[in-house]
């Protein structure tokens, strides 16, 4: 008998792991309303799935589709919004924004040192929630998992993550569609 | 926020938390007369349903006035008629229609102007509430921890509290907290 409780909790740490990775995606990681906004949608959406079927990978499944039109919206949404200062365009740089990417606002101290082990700790985030979410989803993995992630939000290649770890590329890749697809703890360490 | 706070379910809002309802938005036979269905046209029925869901006070003769009035201007279904002579033709239908997502928005554009609200629409004015954000974490908290859906607002057994916004034209946020948690009420 699966407990409820607990796969409400992995649900609800999962649906908002992808909101916070989702609003890094589009920059507004510090929006800590639109966080929780998505967060409780993709939960809602996997709850009605866990609900009718009792498949817990079914409602991430139907939490990661979701999530696809949550970054629909959102990317309609920040259209019609006033960009920050530092992405107005410059004199003779019209592509500017097109440059720069999350880990400006997202700072990545270890992204380039590939050998340096990189934890959570590496990450400057906009706020101590964030990092509460985060620490949340990282419980909910084997340790290698746990590890592979924390590196992939370090903005490491599979490449990297596998001189680092020092495990083949192959399976970083296998490990990361797998957490891509909602498994947790299904593969050993 | 450079348009006025409208405080009962916003389209935008409604159409979020319903569609997280698998095959809402497809027509099936029961769809056309159902509060919750994404799917249009609406009957008239369907419209009053969903109006009243999303925090109005009306009923079918509102809608079907506000549809004379030009207010909204649902498509209408024909009935047929006949002359003395035994001559038959038709007439649009007084009441079948046909409302779309735009009618029935003209509608509750109409009925929230002119104060027809219900109970929650009333309690998110007072409040300085979006409609849409209350339900969402209304149903969040009550699937989070099993309690159960109720047709309001209310969560048994949690701390609800209102937080003010930052910017005085946004809206407030309702979020709910296990019990006992202590909380500090503000002016």
């Amino acid at each position: 008998m699966v407990d409820d409780k607990e796969v409400l909790d992995r649900l609800d740490c999962y649906a908002k792991a992808i909101a916070r990775n989702l609003l890094l995606k589009f920059d507004s990681a510090h929006d800590r309303h639109r966080a929780e906004d998505i967060a409780q949608n993709l939960f809602l959406a996997g709850w009605q799935v866990w609900k009718a079927k009792g498949n817990e990978g079914l409602a991430k499944h139907r939490m990661s589709d979701r999530a696809k039109d949550e970054a629909e919206r959102l990317a309609n949404e920040l259209k019609n919004e006033p960009q920050p200062l530092r992405y107005l365009p410059t004199a003779g740089s019209d592509d500017e924004r097109d440059d720069v990417d999350a880990t400006e606002a997202y700072h990545v101290e270890s992204a380039s040192s590939p050998h340096r082990p990189v934890g959570v700790s590496a990450l400057s985030r906009a706020s101590p929630v964030e990092d509460m979410i985060v620490q949340e989803y990282l419980e909910g993995l084997t340790e290698r998992q746990r590890r592979i992630v924390e590196c992939r939000m370090a903005q490491m290649t599979v490449k990297e993550i596998s001189q680092t770890l020092g495990v083949s590329t192959s399976t970083i890749e296998r490990e990361l569609t797998l957490l891509q697809k909602g498994f947790h703890r299904d593969q050993g360490d | 926020m450079a348009d006025r706070k409208r405080h009962y379910w916003l389209r935008e809002d409604f159409d979020e938390l319903m569609g997280l309802l698998p095959g809402n938005d497809l027509a099936d036979p029961g769809s056309a007369d159902s509060s919750i269905s994404l799917a249009c046209p609406k009957s008239l029925k369907g419209a009053a349903a969903e109006l009243k869901l999303r925090g109005l006070k009306c009923d079918e003769a509102d809608l079907a006035f506000l549809a004379d009035k030009g207010i909204a201007k649902p498509q209408r279904g024909q009935s047929l008629v006949s002359d003395d002579q035994g001559n038959v033709g038709t007439v649009p239908s007084a009441k079948v229609m046909f409302w779309s997502k735009q009618d029935i928005d003209a509608a509750a554009e109409w009925l929230y102007e002119n104060e027809q609200w219900n109970q929650w629409t009333h309690f998110c004015w007072v409040s300085n509430l979006r409609f849409g954000q209350a339900v969402r974490a209304h149903r969040y908290m009550c699937a989070r921890h099993n309690l159960g859906f109720t047709t309001s607002f209310d969560a048994l057994g949690v701390v609800t509290v209102i937080e003010a916004p930052d910017d005085p034209d946004d809206y407030a946020r309702v979020r709910f907290y296990p019990k006992g948690t202590k909380v500090e009420v503000r002016e």
